[in-house]
């Protein structure tokens, strides 16, 4: 029964299907991600999509993105490398505008598709160490849906939601468990397993000030993915042919375990074009990591072996402490210079800095969900060229970005010297890079 | 230009830019070593009958004591308790790793010669002070005592010191920090493990508190009726505080008692002298097991101790996580 309640427990603790947001940790797009993500009232083609959908009604023709864009860390507990998984795949990015009587519209629709696994949900053991914001967050899909009006020439809003899919599902078994001999076990496997939609609001306002000057402010819904598995384990123990040892034998095992969470924000920023070559834009996030949970799995285990009970001892449903993460302030500085401009053909040189603080605090007890304050230095560059014959008549936007963050050391001390984990220094940097095509019909 | 266009546009469509898979970030996690261990499972392609590291068919093995070997082998002393009326001697040995055959077997290293020693020296403890290795060891029988030896020559001869340097106690363990030598060891009149200074004067002066002490009001405790065999490890952690790890063995009827089922257990301190031990009741390795030894490695632990295989105590493996 032992073995059986690991096997559930295995099973409870694997990984399903379904969902939080690699453009959030990396950015979305070679122009936003150069620029650190200032974005929010910068944002000039279809990744407005992801940092602020009211600037998708500026759009004055058909936008596609098509870009891809890796994330490869490299984060350090005492010095050594965890070996985080990297994060890199596909963006895309649309933006249609249209008229609908008077008013000027557009619609548009940003993905992020993961090459490694469309998305990853697990859940780890509430104790082991682990990057709590790069471990698990980047490996999802990121899917979203948008439509920005434009009233008047200065204003606009936007909205739209973002879509994932959270996982609840049972694994019943029904028959014979063989005993003393496991092989004769004649058991019947039925799953029930269902994705469930989850939607999450994007919404996002632009106002362009001066003819120079524009301002944004966007809204990010917060998520989390709610994973509900059972197993759920009924029949004769015994062998076949025979009385059985236990008649009616019942095991369930109950996990609930939340992954990729991702916390609501609210990014204020400004766009300046302070000269004809020279942009600057910042931002201001807030981050509502406060709500974030403990993501370790509540299990509740129920077993009925009729007189065997008393041999059996469950261990008592661990309570998970609480993660005690805090709202976090995140500003974000971009600069974009137009280096070249002759005959429609423009160079582009970006830059980006980013100062993000943890929102962990010191892990001091028994749960290592560990974060440090990052900053993060981009780097970038574009060209713009203006037409490539009959098959590619707009003006064709080439980018490519880099960019690296650093996790400033921390020390964590234990309270207690009996943690089994210890005192412990994370530390580490993270290497992403992109390319990005943007073209106009 | 339009090629140039195409090749761009697939090149950010993006297919094969891919960085190598990695474990999901469960690599090298940090890890004091506390426990729980298990034994080593027996491998077919091995040359070490696991659990099983050190055995002998004419001795008893006891009391392992365990140091790094430069190529990530292991150095391990031992009490060799000859099966007849020899005396007991020190043993070293050496493998290149705990699912290796040893590559250099048990031998006797120190035996008893000095008046206070009864002709009988065992439960070697060694650590190492710079370039000198510290060899404390239990001898005597009527009077129990713990002697000092000394080797600049990494083991390979030994200087004892003519007096023991703590009477009345039994299986020591050590540690060097800041230069000072720390003992931990049992008692002649007390129950418990007690921790001793280094006086300066050759001889070291005992905290009447012990260190760990016997629970026989605690249901279930794996340690009611005796505790033994401390192994006191000193660690540096990576924010510079130290960190006094002490596994012992415990016993859950007195030690005499052959239904005894001895296993071993932790506790842990940040300056060696205010300790705590799990919430837990259980040892951090089943019984049966005493006299544990443990080298703390990069990714987890490894212990020696002592078992019996065939009636006869030999030298046993486990390992963390």
């Amino acid at each position: 029964m032992r073995r059986a309640a690991l096997l559930a427990i295995a099973a409870a603790s694997a990984p399903a299907a379904a969902a939080a947001n690699p453009a959030d940790l990396f950015g979305f797009g070679a122009r936003g991600a150069a620029m650190g993500g200032a974005q929010a009232a910068a944002a000039s083609d279809g990744t407005a999509n992801y940092y602020n959908p009211a600037l998708l009604a500026r759009a004055g023709d058909i936008r596609i993105d098509v870009g891809y864009q890796l994330a490869a860390p490299s984060l350090l507990v005492d010095g050594r490398d965890l070996h985080v998984d990297g994060s890199r795949g596909v963006a895309i990015d649309l933006a249609v505008p249209g008229r609908l009587g008077r008013l000027a519209l557009a619609v548009g629709t940003a993905v992020f598709l993961p090459d490694q696994q469309l998305t990853r949900i697990r859940t780890l053991p509430p104790t082991q160490p682990r990057f709590s914001l790069y471990d698990n967050r980047p490996q999802r899909l990121l899917l979203a849906a948008n439509v920005a009006i434009a009233i008047g020439d200065r204003l606009s809003l936007g909205g739209g939601i973002a879509y994932m899919s959270s996982a609840a599902g049972t694994v019943a078994l029904r028959g014979v468990l063989g005993f003393p001999d496991r092989n004769d076990s004649d058991l019947d496997l039925a799953i029930d397993v269902d994705l469930r939609t989850i939607r999450y609001p994007e919404l996002g306002a632009a106002l362009r000030v001066l003819p120079w000057l524009d301002v944004g402010v966007t809204y990010r819904g917060g998520f989390r993915l709610v994973i509900d598995q059972a197993f759920d384990l009924r029949g004769d123990i015994g062998s076949p042919g025979r009385d059985p040892i236990v008649a009616d034998a019942y095991f369930k095992l109950h996990s609930i375990s939340q992954d990729q969470f991702q916390p609501a924000q609210l990014v204020a920023g400004a766009w300046a074009r302070l000269t004809p070559r020279l942009g600057v834009a910042f931002d201001l996030g807030w981050h509502r990591w406060s709500a974030f949970e403990n993501p370790a799995a509540h299990i509740a285990i129920e077993l009925d072996v009729g007189e065997f009970n008393d041999l059996v001892d469950l261990p008592p449903p661990a309570s998970l402490a609480a993660a005690h993460f805090a709202d976090i302030a995140v500003p974000r500085l971009g600069v974009e210079w137009i280096a070249h401009a002759a005959g429609g053909r423009q160079l582009l040189l970006r830059a980006g800095y980013v100062f993000e603080p943890s929102p962990a605090p010191e892990q001091i007890g028994e749960s290592n969900f560990i974060d440090n304050d990052k900053h993060t230095a981009s780097l970038g560059a574009g060209v713009v060229l203006p037409h490539l014959g009959a098959e590619v008549p707009r003006p064709l936007g080439l980018d490519a970005f880099v960019a690296l963050t650093v996790l400033a050391p921390r020390d964590h001390h234990k309270l207690s010297p009996v943690d089994p984990v210890g005192d412990y220094r994370s530390s580490g940097r993270v290497l992403s890079a992109g390319l990005m095509s943007r073209w106009r019909f | 230009m339009r090629a140039a266009a195409i090749v761009a546009a697939l090149a950010v469509a993006g297919c094969g830019l891919g960085v190598g898979d990695s474990s999901g970030g469960s690599d090298n996690l940090p890890t004091l070593a506390a426990g729980p261990y298990a034994r080593l499972r027996p491998a077919a392609a091995t040359a070490a009958a696991e659990p099983w590291l050190l055995t002998a068919t004419d001795a008893l093995l006891r009391d392992p004591a365990l140091l790094p070997r430069a190529d990530g082998g292991l150095r391990v002393w031992l009490t060799i308790d000859p099966v007849g009326d020899a005396p007991p001697e020190i043993g070293y040995a050496e493998l290149p790793g705990p699912r290796d055959a040893p590559d250099r077997v048990v031998a006797r290293v120190v035996a008893a010669d000095q008046p206070w020693e009864e002709g009988r020296v065992g439960a070697p403890a060694v650590v190492a002070d710079g370039d000198r290795l510290l060899l404390f060891y239990q001898g005597g029988v009527a009077a129990p005592a713990i002697g000092r030896a000394e080797s600049t020559d990494d083991g390979a001869t030994w200087t004892k010191a003519a007096a023991p340097v703590l009477a009345g106690a039994r299986a020591p363990s050590a540690a060097v920090v800041d230069g000072v030598v720390h003992l931990f060891a049992t008692l002649s009149d007390r129950p418990g493990v007690f921790h001793a200074v280094d006086d300066g004067r050759g001889g070291f002066t005992v905290d009447p508190t012990p260190v760990v002490a016997p629970r026989p009001d605690v249901d279930g405790a794996f340690d009611r009726a005796a505790v033994a065999d401390p192994c006191v490890l000193v660690q540096e952690l990576a924010t510079g505080r130290l960190h006094w790890s002490l596994w012992f063995t415990g016993f859950d009827l007195d030690p005499g008692d052959e239904r005894a089922a001895p296993s071993v257990g932790y506790a842990a301190s940040f300056d060696g002298t205010n300790w705590q031990r799990p919430g837990d009741v259980g040892p951090v390795l089943a019984a049966p097991a005493t006299g544990p030894a443990v080298l703390v490695r990069q990714h987890g632990g490894l212990m020696l101790f002592s078992s019996q295989r065939n009636l006869r105590d030999a030298i046993a493996a486990a390992q963390h996580p």
